[in-house]
């Protein structure tokens, strides 16, 4: 009987222990190969995320390279046509008749009015020119172009002491603004328009406020305007963070803030 | 020779005994084979388990109506308990050294080779053994192969698992129809294993040592390896991945 009972305990013990090791080795096992799959699961998200910003930087230098190009030659193929042309009428050698006076100085008045709307565009196109006076300067020459079209009253803060960014940074958070008084301009048929810019001291947060009929913000992303995307796009970029708070009637308020420097994260 | 069939109420008792683990391994069974038909998998390398899974239901269910009949002689019965076991332990073994062997793209043929011959050449060697010995020696050989068989599959198993903490994790393991197969065949095979090394004592004379040992330790097990399958096979990826 004695006997019996300590095969009975000897036999319980080898089969826990046994029973006891196979699970602990199984979960060890489970732990860690899903430790190495969440790595791996990560390590994936982060390199679709440097692809990602490797094609949208090649998008963005390949965008502004053309816009270059193009100012360039309005600057000095047609500018300087039109500014000879313009030369030419001004030193006619002998005086025209009153009538044909007249039909010159509207066409030089019409030629330099051309002169100045191409150098406007190409000014605007070549956003690297636009900066090097920096950010600031750049979006006060958008902000008096905006005055002359007297479509809305916008009204313009800038808050904090401004630090220094990358030119790259610059002309993407410049054509954002500009792209969003576009959008203002195209659909938003507001009256006032409020830019702010806060300079902390780790980032800039950026708020442009309309008062015009706004968007239904439950829209489907893909139905909504290419230009809305792209902003997000271009500040995602930046590694930084894209809001947009609209509702119909109501305006819209776009928001987003952007670190200094790339390897800032955001709070 | 005409074998009397045992009567309805013998075969119930039978069937019922092991605490009702017996019937929940059949319907284990079952639903594996029901699975299989379900995938419709017909390639060749679903061959071992469709096999493996023929074999323990046919011999499961022959067992059944042999096992309780009085009308059969003890030493009869026991030489089909025996055989039975030892077809179900090699072509059990074959299916997971299958496994094993795709799972390793056909790198570790060798080993499993050798072990398979040697798991074969010890079952023809009982099955003959058998002949001369009495029947509480062929219980006692046919534990012994069991347990052979079980230490044979926990190595292979290990061999997976192993090979799993160094493989570069491109889906989670509960995607993955190998992890399923072996984690059954790895717990059935070492819970099992103690309970093979005393089986030859049984029974031992308490009814409910005798009754609850077998079915916790054995059937229970048995029936997590079938389910285990089950769900291996309606992973995503096939059981051999």
């Amino acid at each position: 009987m004695q006997n019996t009972n300590l095969e009975l305990i000897l036999f319980s013990a080898v089969s826990g222990l046994v029973i006891t090791s196979t699970i602990g080795f199984i979960v060890y096992v489970i732990f860690k190969y899903q430790k190495s799959h969440l790595q791996h699961l990560t390590e994936i998200e982060t390199q679709k995320n440097e692809f990602e910003k490797t094609v949208l930087n090649v998008k963005l230098e390949i965008q502004e390279q053309t816009s270059h190009d193009i100012a360039r030659e309005i600057h000095d193929s047609i500018g300087h046509g039109l500014t000879l042309a313009k030369l030419q009428l001004n030193t006619l050698l002998e005086p025209p008749s009153e009538t044909d006076f007249n039909k010159v100085r509207m066409a030089v008045d019409l030629l330099g009015q051309s002169i100045q709307q191409l150098s406007d565009i190409s000014k605007n196109l070549n956003a690297e020119a636009l900066l090097q006076q920096g950010l600031l300067p750049a979006i006060d020459e958008e902000i008096s172009r905006l005055h002359i079209l007297n479509h809305f009253e916008v009204q313009y803060e800038v808050n904090g002491f401004t630090s220094y960014m990358e030119p790259q940074r610059e002309i993407v958070i410049y054509r954002v603004i500009q792209e969003g008084f576009q959008n203002i301009l195209k659909h938003a048929d507001a009256r006032c328009a409020q830019l702010q810019l806060h300079f902390h001291p780790e980032y800039l947060h950026v708020s442009l406020i309309d008062d015009g009929h706004g968007f239904d913000p439950g829209t489907p992303k893909r139905t909504r305007s290419t230009g809305l995307s792209n902003m997000e796009n271009r500040i995602r970029f930046l590694s930084g963070e894209f809001q947009i708070q609209s509702s119909l009637k109501k305006g819209t308020r776009i928001q987003f803030t952007i670190p200094y420097q790339a390897n800032v994260k955001l709070n | 020779m005409v074998i009397e069939l045992p009567e309805f109420e013998q075969l119930i008792e039978y069937a019922t005994s092991f605490f009702y683990t017996k019937i929940i391994l059949w319907i284990s069974v079952l639903y594996t084979i029901i699975t299989i038909k379900k995938k419709q998998i017909l390639s060749c390398e679903y061959r071992p388990l469709v096999i493996y899974l023929t074999l323990e239901l046919t011999l499961g269910l022959i067992d059944n109506l042999i096992s309780p009949n009085k009308n059969i002689s003890l030493q009869a019965r026991l030489y089909f308990i025996n055989f039975s076991n030892i077809i179900i332990a090699v072509f059990e073994f074959n299916f997971f050294s299958s496994l094993h062997n795709r799972f390793f793209n056909y790198k570790k043929n060798n080993i499993n080779k050798v072990l398979f011959i040697v798991l074969s050449t010890f079952s023809t060697t009982i099955i003959f053994y058998t002949i001369f010995i009495d029947a509480r020696e062929i219980l006692r050989l046919t534990y012994l192969l069991g347990s052979l068989e079980f230490l044979l599959i926990i190595y292979l198993s290990v061999d997976y698992f192993k090979s799993l903490i160094h493989e570069m994790p491109k889906i989670s393991l509960f995607e993955k129809g190998s992890f399923w197969c072996f984690l059954g065949a790895l717990f059935y095979c070492s819970v099992s294993a103690p309970f093979y090394v005393v089986g030859p004592h049984f029974p031992t004379g308490n009814e409910l040592f005798d009754s609850l040992l077998p079915a916790l330790l054995y059937y229970m097990p048995f029936s997590i390896l079938f389910f285990c399958l089950s769900k291996g096979l309606t992973c995503k990826t096939p059981i051999w991945n």
